[in-house]
């Protein structure tokens, strides 16, 4: 190996084991690529603020020419940072190190000698394929106002609004959208493109030599054939023998043709392409949602439980994969995403943190064996997040537990329960229910003694229930680790403590705005 | 003819859990069902189980005092359901009815149709599940209170004629709750209407010979304090 390979090799090791560099790096492509990362959001609105700046720099250029500061930002602020973000594109799309160093691994691995202009080509074809991509030549073109003296590549500025296609996920939706039609669109383009050149060629044939006729140059004929098949017909150029109006005749019908398949084709792309789009809005408000409820299944308990939650100021994103309940949902005004909630792509598209962000698993299906499903897929995630499940059948009840259920609700046990109660002490059990149930201004709640109330209050006493039209029923007691029923005055109060309260609600707001005061 | 009877009409899942958890009380329990395979599970079970039409007369019924009996409408169909709740309550217009919906909506129908108290099945079940998530000391608490086992009992005591807090008002009698160890959860003025004074808002309520008051504390000391007021349990 001679020394020039040699120098490549071990520079490449080198960055490849400095850790500095691997993190400036992934801080740059995270920045540049990854949609999740915070920074993200403020760099493209940065950059969209540079462009439109641009612009609004050139429109006010036309008239008002002069060599301020505005110019000189323009020309080459704006070029020089774009410059910058089109080089760390350049350096983040491919990983030469590790281009060049698995080459020379591989050459080691079979007793050849080290190819340094295969590493070399391998890694400039890396960067050639990004660079030669649509969305690399369009910001290389934006920075070409940088050379200003040249009045042509004032023109370029243009691109720059192209590359607000970057920075705004919408405008990418549309081209994602219009690139499932590629094959439909291929083929109106050839018919348009077919007809504009059969038509110009018949008119300019037709009526290039008759000197009343406008149309005098290929040119001419091109522009009057592109007016007419877009049904614009401005009218400036118009033909004038009997040959030419027919084949204005056909421009024309052919031309409703046209725009009636452009339509369409459009129409149609975003039809189908509606529930991905509003799956990708779903899923990034539920990325971007701290704690939430996850719910699997769509059920009229689930409607239930959601509206309840969401009355409370929780979240809820609900996950079915049947799209006519979906509909359903939807009609409830319900965060739901079209997903399989047994299939574990789903949670990988999802992209959500099960551990941090989902305060707790709902399976709130209608059979128990989706729900039994479920619970497994989540479980297999190998992530603690605490599951209760639905049981509609009791002999279920094992598997649903060893399919990892935390709890298990079984509705007609409930049922049975209070039918129990209602028989002995009906009107006591009732005014429990109605208090639980929250169907009269007075609840029962619980208020948990945080780091700030622990403060001022050590002792039941420092609560200052009395007389403020409150029922103390009760301590969860973390020292004690039980729940004490009316606590004498001076029962200690520590932080994480429960205190179970019942009170009307407003007294309860105000209570607990008194009590962190 | 046993003068506190119960009887649930139908032998689906839900009337099986009732029955099997109401089998240790010391009421007759009776089971009405349409179909005969019900009919016949249920007496498989060991309950005494009779067959009934929704076009019947209900004459079978009269046999019992109504004023001390309870009927369960738990039947499967829920048209039928209300449909049993309707002609019940027409034909005897005293008895207590406790009907089982699904829904809210359907829960508001069987009121309609007469049922003293309903059970929505939907609303129980998620009012646990968001006990279970949000509240877990409150669910704990119910639990406890729900449980035969344990000594905290939620238990309702009808004030008597000669009781003397007859006169009161709720807040005055705070201290007795207080030495007795008992907690005032609501009082219902049977007179006025049935729905519940809390005692966290309706303290200046006025004791009313009848009134029912339901309290929260340990068995032992509920029952000191309704003999030391002059209460019933």
């Amino acid at each position: 190996m001679n020394f020039i390979s040699r120098v490549i090799v071990d520079s490449a090791y080198a960055l490849e084991a400095s850790g500095r560099y691997r993190r400036t790096r992934n801080f740059v492509d995270d920045l540049l690529n990854n949609d999740n990362f915070w920074l993200k959001r403020y760099f493209d609105l940065f950059m969209m603020a540079l462009i439109l700046s641009s612009v609004f720099i050139l429109i006010r250029d036309v008239k008002f020419q002069q060599r301020d500061f505005f110019a000189l930002f323009n020309d080459y602020i704006i070029s020089i940072i774009f410059l910058v973000e089109y080089t760390m594109r350049l350096w983040v799309c491919s990983n030469t190190a590790q281009i060049i160093t698995s080459q020379y691994e591989k050459d080691r691995l079979l007793h050849r000698p080290f190819r340094l202009r295969r590493a070399v080509a391998k890694a400039l074809y890396a960067k050639w394929k990004y660079a030669s991509s649509l969305s690399a030549i369009i910001d290389l073109l934006a920075i070409m106002p940088f050379f200003h003296e040249m009045r042509l590549f004032r023109l370029f500025i243009v691109f720059r609004v192209f590359k607000l296609f970057r920075y705004t996920q919408n405008m990418q939706q549309f081209a994602k959208i219009l690139g499932t039609k590629k094959f439909e669109l291929l083929t109106l383009f050839t018919f348009a493109g077919l007809i504009l050149f059969v038509a110009s060629v018949l008119i300019y044939v037709m009526e290039a030599l008759n000197p009343e006729s406008p149309v005098d140059t290929l040119f001419d004929a091109l522009y009057w054939a592109i007016v007419t098949i877009s049904t614009v017909g401005y009218g400036d150029v118009t033909p004038v023998t009997f040959e030419g109006r027919l084949v204005a005749m056909a421009v024309i019908v052919s031309g409703v043709a046209v725009l009636a398949f452009a339509t369409s084709i459009v129409v149609s792309a975003f039809t189908e392409n509606l529930e991905p789009i509003r799956r990708n809005k779903l899923v990034q408000e539920a990325r971007s949602m701290k704690h939430f409820y996850l719910i699997c299944g769509f059920s009229p308990a689930t409607l239930v439980v959601a509206s309840k939650l969401k009355r409370m100021g929780r979240h809820v994103v609900i996950l079915e994969k049947n799209v006519e309940r979906v509909e359903e949902a939807r009609q409830h005004k319900q965060l739901v995403i079209n997903s399989d909630p047994g299939a574990l792509e789903t949670y990988k598209l999802l992209g959500i943190d099960i551990e941090k962000q989902v305060s707790a698993v709902l399976l709130l299906h209608d059979s128990d064996i989706e729900n039994v499903y479920t619970a497994l897929t989540i479980r297999s995630m190998q992530k603690p997040v605490r599951i209760l499940s639905l049981l509609h059948d009791k002999q279920h009840r094992r598997k649903l537990k060893f399919a990892g259920a935390d709890d298990i609700v079984y509705a007609q046990e409930i049922i049975g329960q209070l039918s129990r109660e209602y028989s002995g002490n009906p009107i006591a059990f009732e005014a429990l229910h109605a208090l639980r149930a929250g169907h009269t201004d007075i609840i029962m709640d619980e208020v948990l003694v945080d780091d700030q109330m622990v403060r001022k209050i050590r002792q039941v006493k420092d609560l200052e229930i009395r007389g403020r039209h409150i029922v103390l029923v009760g301590i969860q007691s973390v020292r004690e680790n039980r729940f004490i029923f009316n606590p004498s005055p001076d029962f200690e109060v520590n932080e994480n403590d429960k205190i179970v309260v019942i009170a009307e609600k407003t007294v309860l707001k105000e209570y607990h705005i008194t009590l962190h005061r | 003819m046993a003068s506190d009877s119960m009887i649930i009409f139908g032998y689906g899942e839900f009337a099986k859990e009732i029955a099997s958890s109401l089998r240790y009380l010391e009421q007759r329990l009776v089971v009405y069902a349409l179909k005969p395979s019900c009919v016949e599970a249920a007496q498989y079970d060991g309950f005494e189980a009779h067959q009934v039409n929704l076009e019947d007369s209900w004459e079978e019924l009269e046999s019992y005092d109504l004023l001390q009996t309870r009927i369960i409408c738990a039947l499967d169909d829920e048209a039928e359901n209300i449909f049993l709740t309707i002609s019940l309550r027409d034909r005897f217009p005293q008895v207590r009815i406790i009907a089982l919906a699904t829904t809210q909506e359907n829960a508001r129908k069987l009121t309609l149709a007469g049922a003293n108290k309903v059970v929505a099945e939907l609303q129980t079940t998620s009012n646990l599940i968001i006990e279970l998530l949000e509240k877990p000391v409150i669910m704990h608490l119910m639990q406890d209170l729900m449980d035969e086992q344990t000594e905290l009992r939620v238990i309702q005591i009808t004030l008597s004629q000669n009781s003397f807090i007859i006169g009161d008002q709720l807040g005055d009698i705070e201290e007795l709750f207080r030495q007795h160890n008992v907690i005032p959860l609501a009082v219902v003025d049977l007179e006025m209407s049935e729905s519940f004074i809390f005692s966290a808002k309706g303290i200046n309520h006025i004791l009313d010979p009848d009134d029912v008051l339901v309290v929260i504390g340990y068995e032992k000391e509920i029952y000191a304090f309704a003999e030391a007021i002059g209460g019933e349990i």
